[in-house]
């Protein structure tokens, strides 16, 4: 099987956890017989940017990438510019039949999809958060643990690193908690806290970032974490992939023949780096007090040189020694001469390999309790877990370890083999394999789809595009060779070229590699030329300076000389003028007197000048004010001129309307005339006919009264008349009888119709 | 006086190509004082298609393949079925004009030098011919095809070449040709899947002092129905056609210019792993092992 690696760092450039398991893993697979091919990349200012270098190891190949711009950049130092199609160029060239990305720090995510677009099935080992977040010891720079989920947080912290980056250069270190008044900790903290629209829409972009990032993480074919913990943390940030947990391997660590007895004093071993983080420090402080009864020893390979510093303070106290690098051939020595390794981490861990090189040294081990290294470490079984960052727990167990050496010799009983790298690159292969039959049966399921007659030729197409680069030429090579023999056409000779070609030295990288040189030369030699032609321009800036300076310097002459002659006269005018002189000194002496007086006036005049200046600026304040006051009125009179124009045409609009109002009174007016005219009418005819309801009234009165009067009357004289006719009866029937009698009762009935 | 020819027509079970095919045939019968042979070979393996063909046109001949075998070797199978002496290429996206066989028979049987004569092609039936008069060029021991640049008057003789216009080769989709010289020296296999092998063949035939005429009286027209492109992917497609490029340089170029293109590959070769083009590689690889 022919297997690629991809890690971000490599030995022995860097020698850390990762690099080297990544490199054991290339050794074991390379043993097994397979083709093994490494892609590392290594970080160097000033070289030529996405450089591919490879190195032949024993039986399997380094390919080295060099990444040079874009390292000042927060975004690019993550994915360089170009790292991707770096990384897909290095495929198409070794077509391996599985790519494990062990790290991709420096090129991106990317490469997954990188390598999935090439057919090509990809394993993922998260060996720490880095693929849901930047902060991948989850701890901010100010060494507060952080969320990956908290994107503000996440915001904060890379602003933190760039005030880091400006005071200590030490981008990303961390900074202990300390002297509150120094200025980096001070703006750490204010950046630490800080929420502005900056960090806002710096968790936007880094939302986006991580999103990307973990949605390619999703695709690739296999995912693994060596420990549950991380395999949650990775669900927990949105990962859909299945997590597989499963511990790495680590390659033979041969420890020389040792005592079972523990030492006396009991010696203690710290390897890894010197980072805040590691928390040394915590470990330095423990010690205090137990120098007689513990031997520290501490190995690091890299760390912060603050941090180192401080260590060293630490230690110097204690006599201990900040030691340096170890390869891993003393590793074994190292674990020899040790009776427990200590690692007091201050950050949440993942599976330190240390841990499991310890234990395959037999050597129990002093850890952080962090529910990571509760997966690593058997507390009572193969080595204690302590409070994080706990002074007094670490130096109580570590005085108990000195002073019970029943409790080490008990401890390293428990300490269990780990995996060895063979068994590890053994599980691998089984999963690569599963991983590749899928795809081949997936490219074949392609080649199913085809008419019948061309599955042959797309099958060896498949095949053909299986081979590296490397075959691809050697056999192409060959082939024309045996066509050109066959056909008796004498071709140059190949074989060199193409053993250079496809040696170990690659010098088709070289020569690529050289093309990109040779065009950075020119880059670099068309910038000299420009800067040649300015340095030229100022050259001839200067010789025109120079010639102007001397036709100054001529004139200057002809006028210093002019000026000689001019003195010469001069003196000559001097002595007349000293004649002169005595005279004038005489009429002086008169002036002097006249000046006086003339002074003394001048004096008034000056008070009155202070006077009439101090006046003056008085003037020209106010002058200013009036100025002021001047445009605020024009400003004023303009919004009055404004409001007049509005208010002429609001007049004329009032006007017009005032004129029909005007109209409509006159209308009412006049109709209200001849109301009151109809009314004045109306009152004299009311008038009228009271006065003529009156004189009724009077009238009626009369009337009544005589008509009571003539009823009186009228009664009276019926009486009369019936007195009168029952008189006339009486008379006529003693008279004249019946006739008579009747024409006065006639006379008598007319009288009462009348009335 | 004309005779039968025997029409061989590749399909894939495209019902309306196929029908609109036939009804150009049926229009060229009018004209024709013998009854063609239409032989139908279907690629496409569904056997309901026969039934269709049968029942919607019974004149016409079957054979079904159960598989699809490609291009070569349904035209082969069909003219090994054919009844007579000529037989007609035509895919079924070619609708042949009026007098086209009328006109392509006539040449064949009065220039016996001639091995194949194929119609004036108009592309999707406008006037714009971008697949007659092919041309061979060699640059750089690379053979490519041009299209020549010559007037036709369509339905005419042309004046220069009142016999037919010769061509490098004729168009495998629309072509007659005898049977008997066909049988005995067919579509070269090392060509398969696809692309070339008509080129080739027109070739072979120059090299053989026969010719390859174009006859501007027959025309056709060729409405763009590409199968292979819709079912092959693009990177199959060219690997075919390069890989076929090469193969048929290394059969027909000359000594000299043979020397060149092997010269010109071996630096190719180095050129391509410089700049890592893989296909390149992979292009000649397939070329040198069918070679």
């Amino acid at each position: 099987m022919r297997i690629a690696l991809l890690v971000h760092a490599f030995p022995p450039r860097s020698m850390t956890g990762v690099e080297v398991y990544s490199e054991a893993l290339a050794r074991a697979f390379a043993v097994l017989g397979h083709e093994v091919e490494v892609l590392a990349c290594e970080r160097e200012r000033g070289a030529l940017h996405l450089k591919q270098q490879r190195e032949q190891r024993d039986g399997w190949g380094v390919t080295w990438l060099t990444l040079s711009e874009g390292l000042d950049d927060e975004g690019q130092r993550r994915q360089a510019p170009g790292g991707v199609a770096a990384c897909g160029r290095w495929l198409d060239r070794e077509q391996p039949d599985v790519l494990h990305v062990q790290h991709f720090l420096g090129l991106g995510a990317a490469v997954i999809d990188e390598a999935r677009r090439r057919g090509i099935p990809v394993v993922f080992t998260a060996h720490d958060a880095f693929a849901i977040c930047d902060e991948y010891t989850l701890l901010g720079p100010d060494m507060r643990a952080v969320l990956a989920s908290d994107r503000q947080a996440l915001a904060r912290c890379r602003l933190g690193r760039g005030v880091l980056d400006q005071y200590l250069g030490a981008h990303d270190g961390w900074l202990l908690p300390g002297d509150d008044s120094l200025p980096v900790r001070r703006e750490l903290e204010e950046v630490m806290g800080e929420t502005s629209e900056r960090v806002d829409q710096l968790a936007c972009a880094i939302d986006g970032q991580l999103r990307a990032r973990l949605e390619a993480v999703d695709r690739a074919d296999h995912v693994e974490a060596p420990t549950a913990f991380l395999a949650q943390k990775l669900l927990s940030a949105g990962l859909h992939s299945k997590v597989h947990v499963r511990a790495c391997g680590i390659p033979p660590v041969p420890v020389p023949s040792r005592s079972s007895v523990p030492h006396s004093p009991l010696r203690a071993l710290y390897l890894g780096g010197y980072f805040e983080h590691k928390g040394v420090h915590v470990l330095l402080e423990a010690m205090n007090g137990l120098q007689d009864e513990l031997q520290l020893t501490l190995r690091g390979c890299h760390g912060s040189s603050d941090y180192i510093g401080q260590l060293q303070g630490l230690a110097g106290d204690l006599g201990v020694h900040v030691g340096g690098a170890f390869t891993r051939e003393e590793l074994g020595g190292l674990f020899a001469s040790a009776d427990l390794l200590v690692l007091p981490s201050l950050w949440v861990e993942n599976a330190p390999f240390v841990i499991r090189e310890a234990f395959a040294a037999g050597v129990p081990v002093f850890a952080s309790d962090t529910p990571a290294l509760r997966e690593s470490v058997r507390d009572g079984v193969d080595g204690r877990l302590l409070p994080q960052g706990d002074v007094s727990a670490w130096r109580e167990a570590l005085r108990v370890a000195a002073s019970d050496r029943e409790q080490i010799n008990k401890l390293k009983a428990g300490v269990q083999s780990p995996k060895g790298i063979e068994q590890d690159a053994s599980e691998l292969l089984e999963i690569y394999q599963g991983l590749v039959a899928r795809a081949q049966g997936a490219a074949h399921k392609r080649t199913e789809r085809l008419p019948e007659h061309l599955r042959g030729f797309a099958q060896r197409h498949g095949e053909l595009e299986g081979l590296s680069g490397r075959e691809l030429l050697v056999r192409a090579v060959q082939g024309l060779q045996k066509l050109a023999s066959s056909r008796g056409v004498p071709l140059p000779e190949l074989e060199g070229a193409v053993e250079m070609l496809a040696s170990n030295h690659r010098l088709r990288e070289r020569l690529a590699e050289g093309q990109r040189a040779s065009e950075w030369r020119e880059q670099l030699v068309e910038d000299r030329a420009r800067a040649l032609g300015h340095a030229e321009s100022l050259r001839e800036q200067a010789h025109e300076r120079a010639s102007s300076e001397s036709q100054r310097a001529d004139w200057q002459t002809q006028v210093a000389d002019e000026g000689r002659e001019t003195l010469r006269a001069a003196r000559a005018e001097l002595e007349l003028s000293e004649r002169t002189c005595q005279e004038w000194l005489a009429q002086l002496e008169e002036a002097q007197q006249a000046g006086d007086s003339l002074r003394k006036e001048s004096d008034w005049l000056r008070e009155s000048l202070a006077q009439g200046e101090l006046e003056h600026r008085s003037l020209e304040q106010s002058q200013e004010q009036a100025k002021q006051i001047s445009e605020a009125q024009q400003e004023r009179l303009d919004d009055l001129e404004h409001s007049l124009r509005a208010g002429a045409e609001s007049h004329e609009r009032l006007q017009a309307f005032a004129e029909v109002l005007r109209q409509r009174i006159e209308a009412s007016q006049s109709a209200y005339a001849e109301l009151q005219a109809e009314r004045e009418g109306a009152r004299q005819h009311e008038s009228f006919l009271e006065e003529r309801l009156s004189a009724s009234g009077e009238k009626t009165g009369r009337l009544e009264q005589d008509l009571e009067s003539s009823r009186a009357k009228l009664q009276w004289r019926g009486q009369e008349m019936r007195r009168a006719v029952e008189e006339g009866q009486r008379f006529s029937l003693r008279f004249f009888g019946r006739r008579l009698g009747q024409r006065l009762e006639s006379w008598g009935e007319r009288e009462g119709d009348q009335q | 006086v004309s005779h039968p020819i025997s029409i061989v027509i590749p399909t894939l079970a495209d019902h309306d190509l196929l029908s609109r095919a036939l009804e150009s045939l049926q229009e060229q019968q009018r004209t024709r004082s013998c009854v063609d042979e239409i032989l139908v070979v279907d690629d496409s393996g569904d056997e309901t298609f026969g039934v269709w063909l049968a029942s919607e046109h019974p004149q016409v001949r079957v054979i079904v393949h159960p598989v699809n075998l490609g291009f070569a070797r349904s035209v082969l199978d069909g003219v090994q079925a054919a009844s007579h002496e000529q037989v007609m290429f035509l895919n079924p996206d070619v609708l042949l004009r009026p007098g086209c066989l009328e006109a392509l028979q006539e040449t064949l049987d009065s220039q016996p030098h001639v091995a194949a004569v194929a119609p004036y092609v108009l592309l999707n039936g406008t006037t714009v011919s971008a697949e007659s008069l092919p041309h061979l060029l060699v640059e750089e021991g690379l053979p490519r095809i041009e299209r020549r640049e010559l007037e036709v008057n369509l339905g005419h003789a042309h004046r220069d070449f009142p016999d037919g216009i010769p061509v490098a080769f004729a168009l495998g989709g629309a072509c007659l040709l005898r049977r008997d010289e066909y049988l005995a020296a067919p579509f070269d296999s090392r060509f398969e899947p696809f692309y070339w092998e008509d080129v080739d063949l027109g070739q072979c035939a120059w090299e053989a002092g026969r010719s390859v005429l174009v006859d501007p009286r027959a025309v056709a027209e060729h409405h763009h129905r590409g199968t292979i492109g819709a079912r092959v992917p693009e990177s199959l497609v060219r690997a075919a056609i390069e890989k076929n490029r090469l193969l048929f340089a290394w059969k027909h170029l000359d000594e000299d210019d043979l020397a060149e293109n092997l010269h010109n590959l071996a630096a190719r070769v180095i050129e391509h792993d410089l700049a890592e083009d893989r296909e390149a590689l992979i292009w000649l690889l397939m070329a040198l092992e069918q070679n």
